[in-house]
């Protein structure tokens, strides 16, 4: 059964024209493929909606969602980037060249899990304070028992 | 006039002059905020107990702080204490400001647990989010402690 067949069923079975397509790509092909999504004339994807991370068994999955203003059309990109270790960074694919909106998201995402978009125009410490130490979105991230001086203990004992 | 000088009739003067008008500047970084202006609105008219808001905190004496104070604003309101001038005192308002609250120390990577780690607190108006009948015996309270009074313990 192919993708297609797959949604005229589930669309008879009562999902409804809803259904949206979703792609499951390699992190290297991201650019390329969000590139021709964007220009191709049938898609014509000019609009990213949003990118969210989350991190899934050591793997940060990360999903672009977009839109076209001219066709109504959604799509969902995944893709999925494997730091070496709990800690390390890892590097992924900038979109920023392609949809503007893409600086901040990239940015936020950056900071919070420690994924390094190549081409792209994040600085360091845009959310986090000045100083911050880890990427706090990760699972293996450790609370502060201190930051800047102050305690992140209410009292002393704990 | 050289050594100490200590007047106490006119100490208490200035302490019942300085209770009355505790000009304010208010921090609001949560829902807490909306309580406070609840306070300051019409129904509780919180200026009945001279409690004017000021933009300039040179010019105010009374810091009230409602609402999660995060590691990155802590600097900010640090600074925004040390640029008001002393005599000055400090409101805690809320489960949040005065110690966390619900994001913090045990869920929250970046919430400063109580505001009290950054900057001295006078009183703190336990709630999440207090009433203005909560935020204004808060004030209250504050007012006797700036004139020394001891309020009547009430047993439980």
């Amino acid at each position: 059964m192919d993708t297609n067949e797959l949604k005229r069923k589930l669309e008879i079975k009562g999902a409804g024209s809803s259904l949206k397509q979703s792609l499951a790509i390699d992190v290297g092909s991201l650019a390329h493929t969000a590139q021709f999504l964007r220009d191709e004339p049938n898609w014509q994807m000019d609009d990213l909606e949003n990118i969210s991370a989350f991190e899934m068994k050591g793997d940060i999955l990360l999903t672009y969602f977009l839109k076209s203003s001219s066709t109504g059309k959604t799509m969902v990109l995944r893709a999925t980037v494997t730091p070496k270790t709990e800690t390390s960074e890892v590097d992924a694919v900038s979109v920023s060249h392609l949809w503007a909106i893409a600086i901040p998201l990239e940015q936020e995402i950056s900071e919070l899990f420690g994924v390094r978009f190549q081409g792209g125009k994040t600085r360091p410490h845009q959310v986090l304070p000045e100083g911050w130490r880890g990427f706090p979105l990760r699972k293996s991230y450790v609370f502060p028992i201190e930051f800047a001086s102050i305690k992140h203990q209410r009292h002393e004992h704990e | 006039m050289s050594g100490n000088f200590f007047s106490s009739t006119l100490s208490k003067a200035i302490e019942w002059a300085r209770a009355g008008s505790l000009w304010y500047v208010s921090v609001g970084s949560g829902c807490c905020g909306d309580e406070v202006m609840e306070t300051v609105g019409c129904r509780y008219d919180l200026e009945r107990f001279g409690c004017v808001p000021q933009v300039n905190p040179e010019q105010a004496d009374l810091l009230i702080v409602s609402g999660i104070t995060s590691y990155k604003a802590a600097p900010h309101l640090r600074a925004l204490y040390d640029a008001m001038l002393s005599p000055k005192y400090v409101l805690a308002v809320g489960a949040c400001a005065s110690c966390g609250g619900a994001f913090s120390p045990e869920s929250s990577y970046s919430v400063v647990a109580g505001v009290d780690k950054i900057i001295p607190v006078d009183v703190y108006v336990p709630g999440c989010p207090p009433r203005p009948e909560a935020i204004m015996n808060g004030l209250i309270t504050l007012q006797e402690k700036i004139r020394g009074y001891q309020r009547t313990q009430t047993e439980a």
